[in-house]
C-alpha cells in the first residue's frame, strides 16, 4: 500500500541535506511504529521516495514523500504519531492513501511555488519602487535567456515560458513565483533571481533571503493540482 | 526560546562543509533552561563531530549528568579546519551544540582523550574557547578543565592543560565532583582551593599539585605532591556492577552519517585475555559482564527510542561473553523489523559461523582473524591466545560454509620480532589460500581474497610491554616491505592482498604514549604552526612535528627507541590500576621466556584487579 506524506522543512533543519532527511525518515517511521514495507535482502530498507529534493538552506512548507506500508492507521492518527517522534521544525500536514497504481509524486510533479522576502537590507519606500518596475519591465521581456547548467553540460533555455507567476509580494517585501519544476523542465528560484537582478543591474545575495518552497504540483500550467490532492 | 538560536550566521553555515556538524537538535538531544541551572557541563570529543558522536563513553556521561536536575551538560566537537578558519579570522567564540553559547561561560570543560593523535585539538578547543592553554594561566571566569579517557592512563603530555584528570571510569566519582563544585559556588571558595579538595576525591589527579623532578639522563627521579594533604598515587574508579551503571536507553540519534551510526550495546567491559601489548586489556580489569537481561531490555529501548536499523555488540572480546549466544538468538528476532545485527569480529567456529550466516550475506562479507602475529612463537611472546589450528579450522569451516573472503591483522614490531616471524606472516596467509583451493573446483565460489593488515606496535603505559624498544619509522618501512616480499613469493599471492600504513603517525604515538611533562610545549608548537587533525593522514605533517620537538629541545628517540631499565619510575607509576607494576614487569619477563600465562577464566595470574571486589575475579562464588 502506497502513502503520500506531505511535510515541512523549517528552523535549523534547513541546513540537514537530502540524504540525511531520508535518513532521518526511515528512523522516525520507525520511532513512531509506522508499519513500513521493507525491501528483500540483507539489508533491508523502506521503499520510500521524495518529490522533489529541497536544497540545503532552503525551508518549505510544501514537501512530499511517497513510502510503501504493509498496513496504515487512520491518516490523522498516522499524523499524530509521526509528529510525535519528529523534530523541531519537520512535521506532517498530510498523510494520503494512495491507489495501487499512483504513480510516484517524483514523476508527476511539475510546478512549484516558491517565496523570497528580503530578511536584511529591506528595501525602503524608494527602493520597493524600484524593484516593482523592473519585474514588470523583466516579465514584458517576450523571451529570457539563461545559461542553465547541470552537472554534465551547460545549455541555452528560455526561461519565459517556466515563469508561471512571478508577483511582488508588497506587505513582506519580497517575490513570489510559481515555476516549471519536474522531470520535464526543472526551474531553480534562485537562477531566475540571479537573471532578474543582473537584469535590474544588482547582484543577487540568496542568504539576504529568507527562501521558501510553498508547494508543489501536478498538471498543466493552467489546471495545476497540489500533489497532494492528485490522487 | 532555544529553538532556533545558532551560533554562527547562515553566510558563515552555507560557505562550510557539512553544516549539521554546528546546529544540535538531534533526536534525544536533552534540552534544559540554562539560567535555571547550577553547573553548566560542556563535554567533548576534540575530533570531528561524525567521529566524537560515535564515542559511546560521551554518550553515557551525557545521559548520566543530565540525570542530575542541576546541571545541563551541552556537547562540544572540535570545528574542521574550514569552520576554525572562520572561527579565528571573525574572532567566533567555540560554542556548545544544546544551548550555541560560548563554552567560555560553562562551569566545567571536560574532553574525552581517546588517542594521543588528539592532542593538538586539545589546544585547538581551548583557543577557540578563549580559555588558557596552561593551567595556572586560568582565573577564577574560566571553565574547570577535565580530561578522561584511556589517554589519561599516561596524562604527562598533557599535565600543564588540565585542571583535573578523571582516572577511571565515568560513572563512579563525578557526583562528589558536583558537590564539592555546589559548595565551592555557595562559599565563594576559591579554584585553587577547590582544585586542593578535588585532589582527595579518590580518582581525580590535579596535575599542578604534583612536582616531577628528573634524573640527568632525562628519567624520572620523583613524583611527589607539592603540599600535605593529598594522596601519592591516584587510584583507577571502576564500576562494579555494570547492570547498575547508567546507560543511556534514549541515545542521540544524528542526521549526519557518523562513524558508529547504529545501536551500541555494551555487553561487557575488560578482557579475561591479557594480551601483551593490549592497553585496554589491563586498564579496564577486571572484566565484569551485563546480565542477558539487563541487554535484552537495553537494546530494545535503544532500538524503539532512535529508530535506528543496526544493533551493534562492543566489548574487547565478544566471544568470551558467557551469554552470547543467547543475546545473539534474542536480537536476530528484530531481523523481522528491518534490523541489522553488526557482529563484532567473534572467534571464528561453527557457532559464530551460523549466527553470521543468519544476519549477514555470506557471498559478500568476510571472516576477520586478529593473530596479530605470524608464528607461534611470537604469539606466545605477545600470549595471544590463537594457534593456526584455529585459524585453519575456522577458515575450513567458513570455506565449506560459501565464504571466500578472509581478513588478517597483524601487528609488525612486537619485542623479540625476527624475519622469521615475519616471513610466517606470509606462510599463514599462504596455508589459508590452500585450505580453499583444497575444496574442490565445483564446490567453491570463484577465488578467495585473503587480506593482511599490518599496523605497527606502539608500547604503551600499564602493559608488559611498556618497557619494550619501538622501532624506529624506518624500521618499521623495512619491515613492511621484507612482510610484502615475503607474500609476493608465495604460491597463490594473486589471492592475497597486502595494506600498511606509513609509520609516521605510529612514531608520533610512540613519543606521546610514554611520554612526560616536558613534551607539553611541543604539543603547543604543532599547534601554533597549525598541526589540528592529526589523527586525519590529510592534515598530518611529519616535519611539523619534528620541528616542534626540535624547538622545544626534545629528542623523540628518547621516549621511543630507548631501551628502559626494569626499575626505571615511569611518568604514569603514580597512578594505581589495580593491576601491580609486578605483575606487568613478571609479565614483559614471561614474555621474553616465550611462555603464554593462562586467561582469567583458565587460572588467576594474581594481576591485582581482584582488589575490586567484582567481575570475572569471584565469578564461580556468586
Amino acid at each position: 500500500m502506497k502513502i503520500r506524506i506531505k511535510f515541512e522543512k523549517h528552523g535549523k533543519i534547513k541546513y540537514i541535506g537530502h540524504l540525511d532527511l531520508m535518513r532521518f525518515f526511515q528512523k522516525m517511521f520507525r520511532r513512531a511504529g509506522l508499519d513500513i514495507s521493507y525491501s528483500k535482502g540483507f539489508n533491508p530498507h523502506p521503499i520510500m521516495s521524495f518529490a522533489s529534493p529541497l536544497g540545503v538552506g532552503m525551508e518549505s512548507v510544501g514537501e512530499y514523500l511517497d513510502v510503501e506500508v504493509n498496513s496504515t492507521l487512520d491518516p490523522n492518527e498516522a499524523i499524530r504519531v509521526c509528529n510525535a517522534a519528529s523534530v523541531d521544525g519537520v512535521c506532517l500536514t498530510e498523510y494520503v492513501i494512495l491507489p495501487d497504481d499512483a504513480k510516484k509524486s517524483m514523476a508527476l510533479v511539475s510546478a512549484a511555488d516558491y517565496r523570497y522576502i528580503w530578511k536584511e537590507d529591506i528595501p525602503d519606500a524608494a527602493r520597493q519602487a524600484f524593484w516593482q518596475e523592473k519585474l514588470s519591465a523583466y516579465l514584458a521581456q517576450p523571451e529570457i535567456i539563461v545559461t542553465k547548467k547541470t552537472k554534465k553540460s551547460e545549455q541555452e533555455i528560455d526561461l519565459r515560458p517556466a515563469i508561471y507567476r512571478m508577483e511582488w509580494i508588497p506587505e513582506k517585501p519580497g517575490f513570489f513565483m510559481q515555476l516549471s519544476a519536474g522531470s520535464v523542465l526543472n526551474i531553480k528560484p534562485e537562477l531566475l533571481l540571479a537573471d532578474f537582478f543582473s537584469f535590474a543591474g544588482e547582484t543577487f545575495d540568496p542568504y539576504s533571503f529568507e527562501r521558501w518552497r510553498l508547494e508543489m504540483y501536478t498538471g498543466e500550467k493552467d489546471a495545476l493540482v497540489p500533489l497532494f490532492c492528485a490522487v | 526560546m532555544m529553538k532556533n538560536k545558532l551560533a554562527l550566521s547562515e553566510r558563515i553555515l552555507m560557505r562550510i562543509e557539512k553544516p549539521a556538524r554546528y546546529i544540535g537538535g538531534e533526536v534525544n538531544m536533552i534540552r534544559k533552561n540554562p539560567e535555571d541551572m547550577a553547573i553548566r557541563f560542556a563535554i567533548c570529543f576534540p575530533d570531528v563531530y561524525e567521529i566524537g558522536m560515535s564515542h559511546l563513553g560521551i554518550q553515557i556521561l551525557y545521559d548520566m549528568f543530565n540525570q542530575r536536575e542541576d546541571i545541563f551538560c551541552e556537547r562540544v566537537y572540535s570545528p574542521w579546519p574550514d569552520l576554525h578558519q572562520i572561527m579565528k579570522e571573525e574572532n567566533i567564540p567555540l560554542f556548545a551544540l544544546e544551548s550555541q553559547d560560548p563554552v567560555k561561560d560553562f562551569d566545567f570543560l571536560g574532553m574525552t582523550l581517546q588517542y594521543e593523535m588528539c592532542y593538538p585539538n586539545v589546544l585547538q578547543i581551548l583557543d577557540l574557547s578563549g580559555i588558557p592553554f596552561y593551567a595556572k594561566d586560568r582565573t577564577e571566569d574560566d571553565p574547570i578543565v577535565i580530561g578522561g579517557g584511556p589517554c589519561t592512563y599516561n596524562p604527562e603530555p598533557l599535565a600543564d592543560f588540565f585542571d583535573i584528570f578523571y582516572i577511571g571510569e565515568g560513572e563512579t566519582v563525578y557526583d562528589e565532583l558536583f558537590s564539592l563544585y555546589r559548595e565551592k559556588q555557595a562559599t565563594g571558595m576559591s579554584r585553587e582551593a577547590f582544585l586542593f579538595r578535588a585532589a582527595s576525591i579518590p580518582g581525580l589527579y590535579v596535575p599542578s599539585l604534583y612536582e616531577v623532578t628528573y634524573h640527568e639522563d632525562g628519567t624520572v627521579a620523583d613524583f611527589a605532591p607539592v603540599r600535605e594533604g593529598i594522596p601519592e598515587t591516584i587510584k583507577k574508579q571502576v564500576v562494579v556492577e555494570m547492570d547498575d551503571a547508567p546507560y543511556p536507553e534514549k541515545p542521540l540519534v544524528p542526521y549526519l552519517q557518523t562513524t558508529q551510526d547504529r545501536v551500541v550495546l555494551e555487553i561487557q567491559r575488560g578482557c579475561i585475555r591479557g594480551c601483551r601489548f593490549c592497553q585496554a586489556g589491563m586498564i579496564y580489569r577486571p572484566l565484569r559482564e551485563h546480565s542477558l537481561e539487563d541487554l535484552k531490555q537495553k537494546a530494545k529501548a535503544m532500538l524503539e527510542a532512535t529508530g535506528q536499523d543496526e544493533i551493534s555488540l562492543s566489548s574487547l572480546s565478544s566471544s568470551d561473553y558467557r551469554y552470547l549466544k543467547e543475546l545473539l538468538d534474542y536480537l536476530v528476532g528484530f531481523k523481522e523489523k528491518g534490523v541489522n545485527i553488526s557482529l563484532p569480529s567473534l572467534r571464528i567456529d561453527a557457532f559464530s559461523l551460523d549466527v553470521m550466516s543468519k544476519v549477514q550475506d555470506v557471498k559478500k562479507s568476510s571472516l576477520t582473524f586478529a593473530p596479530e602475529a605470524g608464528s607461534q612463537r611470537l604469539r606466545d611472546v605477545i600470549n595471544k591466545g590463537l594457534t593456526k589450528e584455529d585459524i585453519l579450522n575456522g577458515s575450513s569451516l567458513a570455506f565449506q560454509g560459501g565464504w571466500n573472503k578472509v581478513k588478517l591483522y597483524f601487528m609488525l614490531g612486537q619485542p623479540t620480532e625476527t624475519e622469521d616471524d615475519m616471513e610466517a606472516i606470509a606462510t599463514l596467509a599462504e596455508d589459508i589460500a590452500e585450505c580453499y583451493y583444497d575444496i574442490p573446483k565445483d564446490q567453491r565460489n570463484g577465488k578467495c581474497q585473503i587480506t593482511v593488515s599490518t599496523s605497527f606496535f606502539v608500547p604503551k603505559p600499564f602493559t608488559p610491554f611498556q618497557w619494550a624498544q619501538m622501532s624506529t619509522a624506518d624500521g618499521f618501512r623495512g619491515k613492511a616491505s621484507f612482510v610484502k616480499n615475503a607474500i609476493r613469493s608465495q604460491l597463490n599471492q594473486k589471492s592475497i592482498r597486502y595494506n600498511w600504513h606509513e609509520p609516521d603517525v605510529t612514531m608520533i604515538e610512540g613519543v606521546l604514549a610514554r611520554g612526560d611533562r616536558k613534551l607539553s610545549e611541543a604539543i603547543v608548537n604543532v599547534y601554533e604552526a597549525g598541526g589540528i587533525f592529526a589523527a586525519w593522514t590529510e592534515y598530518f605533517s611529519m616535519d611539523m612535528w619534528m620541528q616542534a620537538f626540535d624547538d622545544a629541545g626534545i629528542d623523540p628517540d628518547f621516549y621511543t627507541v630507548r631501551a628502559r631499565m626494569d626499575d626505571e619510575l615511569f611518568p604514569w607509576d603514580f597512578i594505581d590500576t589495580g593491576v601491580s607494576k609486578r605483575f606487568l614487569l613478571s609479565e614483559w619477563k614471561q614474555a621474553l621466556g616465550e611462555t603464554v600465562t593462562p586467561n582469567c577464566r583458565q587460572q588467576c595470574a594474581g594481576c591485582g584487579a581482584r582488589q575490586y571486589g567484582g567481575g570475572v575475579c569471584y565469578e564461580d562464588q556468586d
